[in-house]
């Protein structure tokens, strides 16, 4: 991670870490593709593709929360929005992947601009609730509109995906899929934060008022963060209906959005790295919690309050770097 | 350089900024001096952007900039400096500058350079290091600088923005003696690159840097000149200077 | 155009501006006093329902005292809640006490599920006031003019308590200026506590309340919470006549909005939150504090 960490010496020349230590997300990335041949079953290869999902979905938060410092409780909207424009493309006109993505990343992305546009006039408090607000409105719309979206039952029936001519299976094949996706938004938002705009995003996080003191236009990065978020948000989204075969509006409710806070927050904030271990960690804790107890959301809860008061540190980036007080 | 003209700002009945008017010229060091509560950071605050004035206008080298945004009063050359110090404690004391340098030159929607590499801003930021006297620690976490090693580096993130005219929130705010004096002789070296408006309680220094001096008490000007004729000033004497022998200034 | 189902929806839309009106007022002071924002509000709302429910089918109260006791029972609860997760982070930002409360409403509504099922309950609408009365020429269920003059009187006991009382002076003080208050000499710390556990039976008396009206299942909160915040934002953090304000513009908008355009009724909403958070994002009173 391309960060400047310094000595306590004063004045001795320190070298600078440039892209980091590309080691260990190697690693990662080489043990994730080789995963499925290692011999574990379809059911856990299933899992693990859900979970990458996730990842993708939890990294495209980190760039709102982590690096602009933007907390949202509505974040299950871009996500969702995705789910829903993917599969009814898919199903009802061709499931040919680029297709797909260009349909549903549009849609996403004219949402986002309309939406963030309000969203990022305010900040704090305010921002987190109009997001949730604007989550609620697309649930609302998903349960309504039933022509489009068949109300509570949600799209079934979505087909496979095809690309460049070939069906894509679930199991391995769909896991491969998911993998490079996950390995190429990471490199992605990687760059993108080692950038000017990238560092111009961790300033406005670290001090809105002290950014807009050296010349930048918060309001406009801020809108831009928000849009950048969602359109990743909207790849895993776009993923994740295929995976599913279809979608229901539970994809948009406020405690998807709180899962994906939590996975976020308990990985790491501004790592990228941690919400890919965050995700990993929820979807086999909530698969492992879920077979042996009912109570699942209370516990979720709990733990979630515990990290949040006990583990401020934990939630490494919020401690130090936000909202730095003047 | 600078015209402010007839600024008011109120706060419901309070009126902290009323009918306030003055000039920074090019190449000057103006000082605005009063009391607490006087209302100059409240100034400072409808000047640079911060806050909306109800009644007035600002223009700067005779371009209408009333109400403008911070961030773009900055890309015209007005910049300011903040009374507490708010420079970017987590990132080291270049990153800091880098960070205002890259600003200046247009790159804030960048996403296609490593920022790190960006040799125009690493040299930008080092000359202005060079030119505060910080060169010597750039690669120091900004949180670990002594308090007015801080100052400084506020002013070296102003002076990276290339202003025309650079507003100074209380510049010596807690500051050593030698400290002081090393900042004031900073003020006085920077007016060939900019014009200096800066708010001030260290009488000396004031009387010693300023070309010209304002006077507030209350949201209200109540002198304006050069040095010598503020000091004799008896409305300032009563109001602020009190029993400070100015004699020498 | 239909004047009279124009007047049901208006007055819809005043009887939910007055349950909107409790909830918001107790979410306003806790912030305006301790900078605060509750996202288990929602939660504390929906066990006043639940404890009323329990209270009638298991303690076999009837619905009037059940009605008086259900909210008491939720105000220590609240202050626990206080105590236990609010108080140790006092001195964090505030997004810490809104992502810690939102992570207790998981464990509330989680508990709730667990303990009562996900099922919804239906209450019958208390003897006196069963059945439909006349309303200028419309029927309209007599019940729901009942609750919302009742939490009208209640809302304006808060106002009277925050206006007249010399600890609603205090809380004015300290929300006003909590560095100030605290140099003179006012305590703060078990006054935060109360205001909480006070805005958390306020919140537990509307869902009693309206247990009959809206019926009883575990989501019954989120609604009213998030109209809630919408009208706090609206009517600026922290300032009580504007949070009143913002409360009947949000039933008033989603009542006669939604009757006309019925599932769409949030959209309308929040469109109309948006336009007055473009033009003024501080309220639409312009006084409250930028969130």
């Amino acid at each position: 991670m391309a960060r400047v960490v310094v000595t306590q010496d004063r004045g001795a020349p320190r070298a600078r870490l440039g892209w980091g230590r590309p080691a260990l997300p190697l690693a990662g990335a080489l043990l994730l593709v080789v995963f499925p041949f290692l011999g574990a079953g379809t059911f856990t290869t299933t899992l693990l593709t859900e979970a990458l999902i996730y990842a993708i979905w939890a990294m495209s938060l980190d760039l709102l929360v982590g690096f602009t410092g933007l907390v949202t409780f509505g974040h299950a909207a871009g996500f969702g929005l995705a789910t829903y424009a993917a599969g009814w493309f898919a199903r009802e006109v061709a499931p040919e992947l680029p297709l797909v993505f260009v349909v549903s990343q549009s849609v996403v992305a004219a949402v986002a601009l309309v939406t963030g546009f309000v969203a990022t006039r305010v900040s704090g408090v305010a921002f987190a609730i109009i997001s949730l607000a604007i989550c609620q409105v697309l649930f609302q719309i998903a349960v309504g509109w039933r022509a489009v979206t068949e109300g509570m039952d949600g799209l079934v029936g979505v087909p496979l995906p095809r690309l460049f001519g070939r069906t894509i299976v679930p199991g391995v094949e769909f896991y491969l899929l998911t993998v490079t996706l996950l390995i190429a938004v990471y490199v992605g938002l990687r760059w993108l934060v080692d950038t000017p705009f990238g560092r111009t995003l961790q300033a406005i996080r670290t001090n809105e008022q002290r950014a807009a003191a050296i010349g930048i236009n918060v309001r406009l990065h801020k809108w831009l963060a928000f849009v950048i978020s969602w359109f990743v948000a909207g790849l895993a989204g776009t993923l994740f209906v295929f995976m599913k075969a279809g979608t229901t509006p539970m994809v948009l409710h406020w405690s998807e959005s709180g899962n994906v806070l939590a996975m976020t927050i308990f990985g790491g904030l501004g790592t990228l790295i941690g919400p890919i271990v965050g995700a990993i960690g929820f979807v086999f804790l909530r698969d492992e919690f879920t077979t042996h107890f009912r109570a699942w959301q209370f516990a979720f809860g709990l733990v979630f309050v515990l990290v949040v008061i006990l583990f401020p540190s934990g939630l490494a980036g919020l401690a130090s770097r936000f909202w730095s007080r003047p | 350089m600078l015209e402010v003209r007839d600024l008011s700002k109120s706060f419901g009945a309070l009126r902290a900024v009323d009918g306030v008017s003055l000039d920074v010229s090019q190449a000057e060091v103006h000082s605005l001096i009063g009391p607490n509560g006087a209302g100059k950071t409240t100034l400072f605050d409808c000047i640079t952007g911060f806050l909306r004035g109800e009644v007035g206008h600002v223009r700067l080298k005779g371009r209408e900039v009333t109400g403008w945004p911070p961030h773009r009063l900055v890309a015209a050359g007005l910049v300011r400096t903040f009374q507490i110090t708010r420079v970017f404690d987590e990132l080291a004391v270049l990153e800091n500058v880098e960070l205002a340098v890259r600003s200046r030159l247009g790159r804030n929607f960048d996403m296609v350079h490593r920022a790190a590499t960006l040799g125009e801003a690493r040299a930008g930021a080092e000359e202005i290091l060079e030119l505060v006297g910080l060169a010597d620690v750039p690669t120091l976490r900004a949180a670990e600088l002594g308090h007015g090693e801080k100052r400084v580096l506020e002013v070296a993130i102003g002076l990276a923005l290339a202003p025309e005219v650079l507003l100074l929130d209380e510049p010596t705010a807690g500051m050593s003696r030698a400290e002081t004096e090393r900042i004031a002789g900073l003020v006085r070296r920077i007016t060939d690159r900019t014009s200096i408006l800066l708010v001030e309680h260290d009488t000396e220094i004031v009387l010693a840097i300023s070309d010209r001096i304002t006077v507030m008490t209350q949201g209200r000007v109540i002198a304006q000149g050069p040095p010598d004729v503020i000091s004799r000033d008896p409305r300032v004497q009563d109001a602020y200077l009190g029993a400070v022998d100015v004699g020498n200034a | 155009m239909d004047l009279n189902f124009l007047f049901v929806s208006a007055l819809n839309g005043v009887i939910y501006g007055a349950f909107l009106l409790l909830t918001s007022l107790g979410l306003s002071l806790v912030f305006g006093l301790g900078r605060v924002v509750n996202f288990a509000h929602g939660a504390l709302y929906a066990i006043g329902g639940y404890a009323l429910l329990d209270l009638m089918r298991r303690a076999g109260f009837g619905y009037w005292p059940a009605l008086v006791v259900a909210p008491l029972l939720v105000v220590p609860v609240a202050i626990v809640m206080e105590r236990l997760t609010i108080f140790p982070i006092r001195r964090r930002p505030e997004i810490y006490t809104l992502l810690v409360t939102f992570g207790v409403s998981f464990m509330i509504i989680g508990a709730i599920e667990y303990l009562w099922g996900t099922g919804t309950s239906l209450i019958q609408t208390p003897a006196p006031f069963g059945g439909t009365m006349s309303v200028l020429g419309n029927q309209y269920p007599r019940y729901r003019l009942v609750a919302a003059a009742l939490s009208l009187l209640v809302s304006a006991g808060v106002f009277a308590f925050v206006q007249l009382t010399p600890i609603g002076l205090r809380i004015r003080a300290i929300t006003d200026d909590a560095d100030m208050a605290e140099a003179l000499g006012i305590d703060t710390k078990w006054l935060l506590s109360l205001v909480f556990g006070g805005a958390g039976g306020l919140a537990a008396f509307a869902g009693a309340l309206g247990a009959p009206i809206f019926a009883v299942q575990p989501e019954m909160g989120t609604g009213i919470l998030l109209d809630s915040f919408l009208a706090v934002i609206l009517g600026g953090l922290g300032n009580l006549p504007g949070s009143a304000a913002g409360a009947f513009i949000v039933a008033m908008t989603k009542s006669i909005g939604g009757g006309y355009i019925a599932d769409w009724s949030i959209a309308l909403l929040f469109v109309v939150v948006g336009v007055v958070l473009v033009f003024r994002p501080t309220g639409i009173l312009g006084r409250g504090r930028v969130a």
